[in-house]
């Protein structure tokens, strides 16, 4: 960090000695670095290294409430739990607001409060024999996770609490289908890579409300699964081995899981849409109309729902580069070329590897990979740099 | 709000929560009817709370004729009402019903059918879990070695807790007692 400022500071000398930039001007902007600095906005080891700590101490909770030590009676138990539960928000709490001395720990013992929340209830359902059908427990471990994210706004506990409610998303979704009475893999990779993209576009959403907003340092955190969670469908869904067989329509209800996540992340986004206008939903709504797109080849004719698949697959792929040079989003344009790539791959070995013998197959295979990653590197180098030429 | 509010405000939330499992499952230990059910069981893990028990009871599947509501209708997802009939020496399913039974001396177990299909629904009542020690014996092995019994408490609203495992008539703990050091260490 700090080799990175004083550079910086070079390069803001050589511009006021080329007279680019005043003095005047050089101050504000070295003062605004600094600010830009202190806030923490950059890499920060410490919470880091706090956060790990964090997460190797809940292991460690959840490791001793697994072995369920039979040494201590049921009280002395929950005592236990409540107890140092209570203690590591409270600790968190001390240490991050008031006096709030050490910030970074503080956050990383309120992190660990919020997964000591999941060891809670996974301590009490063993000493009570508990279990349920549905993972209900998860969804209440998320929904009353929310809350602290929002009053702590920390990136950390945030990152938790979305990998419980994906956790909470997808073992619904596997305990619907499994409950299903006809036993299909087909349902199983449109149900879950299909809310896959619904969940792509809730994250969306939020990512725009945070944005502008008192949560705005949430706002890449929430952004960062979007472009896993909805290029699954479209790749998984593209090949056509499992399409082969029967052309039998699905029924709508196997695919409730999937209407209620579209219903509920279009819900957030006419939010987003509302707060912050349609530019900011807009690739939220992308989505939304991709899942319904799938979700009604899936429905009504299953044997297109490999043709569906590619099309959205390199559309997609396509639309990303030209979406990430036009805007100025490298980030965009490279996930898309690794789309593309991915797909040619996938139809590769789909088609063409029982068409090849031994050695031929595997010669054929790596020059594919070394010729993919020449291609790659090039456009990938070239899009950069219109990237960065276009930025103001 | 101030922060400490605030911040309270949004941590007291789950403390209650977890403190209403613990309480809803202590009452209905407390206050329910014992029954004693006949299990499957086997042995595997769960990742937040350790090595367990799968205690599937013989109740679980239920004679489709057994429900008294219209044959052609669907009954997965719906939350019913079984009916038990003391038995020797466990007891039975006799009925599902829609509601629970008014009559206090009726013992009717709360559960949501899970599969429905031919002759047979599937309930699941959250009650197919017993938690035991990391290093206990495992009575499950050899199969069939031992006969198991839950013993389950009821409620008049059909709630349910998992009271105890018997093996062989004794509680779990007296006879994982007598098991030699080291043998029930997890496969």
């Amino acid at each position: 960090m700090a080799r990175a400022h004083s550079r910086i500071e070079s390069a803001l000398a050589d511009l006021e000695r080329e007279g680019t930039l005043s003095a005047a001007q050089r101050a504000a902007v070295g003062e605004r670095l600094a600010r830009a600095l202190r806030e923490g906005r950059g890499f920060d080891v410490t919470a880091i290294v706090a956060s790990f700590g964090a997460l190797l101490v809940a292991a460690g909770l959840l490791y001793l409430i697994g072995y369920n030590w039979e040494a201590l009676p049921k009280a002395a138990k929950l005592a236990l739990v409540f107890g140092i539960w209570i203690a590591l928000h409270g600790a968190g709490f001390a240490l991050a607001e008031k006096p709030g001395t050490h910030p970074r720990v503080g956050r990383a013992l309120t992190l660990l409060g919020v997964l000591s929340f999941g060891g809670a209830i996974g301590l009490v359902a063993q000493i009570y024999h508990l279990s349920a059908h549905y993972p209900n427990a998860i969804l209440v471990w998320w929904a009353l996770s929310v809350p602290v994210v929002l009053v702590t706004r920390s990136r950390a506990i945030l990152v938790a609490v979305m990998a419980i409610g994906i956790l909470w998303v997808a073992w619904c979704t596997g305990v619907w289908t499994e409950d299903r009475p006809r036993d299909d893999e087909r349902l199983w990779m449109a149900n879950f890579t299909l809310v896959g993209v619904a969940v792509a576009a809730a994250f969306q959403a939020l990512a725009a409300l945070a944005a502008g907003g008192s949560q705005e340092r949430l706002e890449p955190v929430l952004r960062s699964p979007v472009l896993v969670l909805a290029s699954a469908a479209p790749f998984v869904l593209a090949f056509h081995e499992p399409w082969n067989h029967g052309r039998e329509r699905t029924p709508g209800r196997d695919l409730v899981p999937v209407v209620v996540a579209v219903v509920c992340a279009a819900i957030l986004l006419g939010l987003a849409n509302w707060r912050r206008g349609f530019r900011a939903a807009r690739d939220g709504w992308i989505l939304i109309g991709v899942a319904l797109l799938l979700g009604l080849g899936v429905l009504a004719a299953p044997g297109a729902v490999p043709i569906l698949g590619n099309v959205v697959l390199f559309g997609g792929a396509l639309a990303l580069v030209a979406l990430g040079v036009r805007e100025s989003r490298p980030n965009l344009a490279t996930w898309g070329m690794f789309l593309f790539a991915a797909g040619v791959v996938a139809r590769y070995f789909e088609y063409l590897w029982d068409k090849l013998e031994g050695a031929y197959a595997f010669l054929a295979t790596g020059s594919l990979f070394l010729v993919a990653a020449f291609l790659f590197e090039n456009r990938r180098r070239a899009l950069a740099a219109r990237t960065k030429g276009a930025s103001p | 709000m101030n922060s400490t509010l605030r911040f309270w405000a949004a941590v007291v939330p789950s403390f209650l929560f977890v403190a209403a499992i613990a309480m809803r499952a202590e009452w209905t230990l407390r206050t329910g009817r014992e029954v004693h059910l006949a299990v499957r069981a086997y042995d595997p893990m769960d990742a937040l709370s350790g090595r367990y028990l799968a205690v599937p009871l013989a109740i679980e599947r239920v004679d489709r004729g057994a429900a008294a509501r219209d044959e052609q209708r669907s009954l997965l997802g719906r939350v019913v009402w079984v009916r038990l009939e003391p038995g020797e020496p466990f007891w039975l399913a006799a009925e599902v019903l829609d509601a629970p039974p008014g009559d206090p001396d009726v013992v009717a177990l709360r559960g949501t059918v899970v599969n429905d299909q031919q002759a047979d629904l599937w309930v699941d009542y959250g009650l197919d879990r017993f938690f035991i020690p990391q290093d206990a014996a495992d009575p499950t092995v050899p199969r069939n070695a031992h006969r198991l019994t839950a013993v389950v408490r009821v409620t008049r609203e059909g709630t349910s807790a998992l009271a105890d495992l018997l093996v062989d008539g004794e509680t779990y703990a007296d006879w994982n007692a007598r098991q030699p050091r080291g043998s029930g260490a997890p496969r």
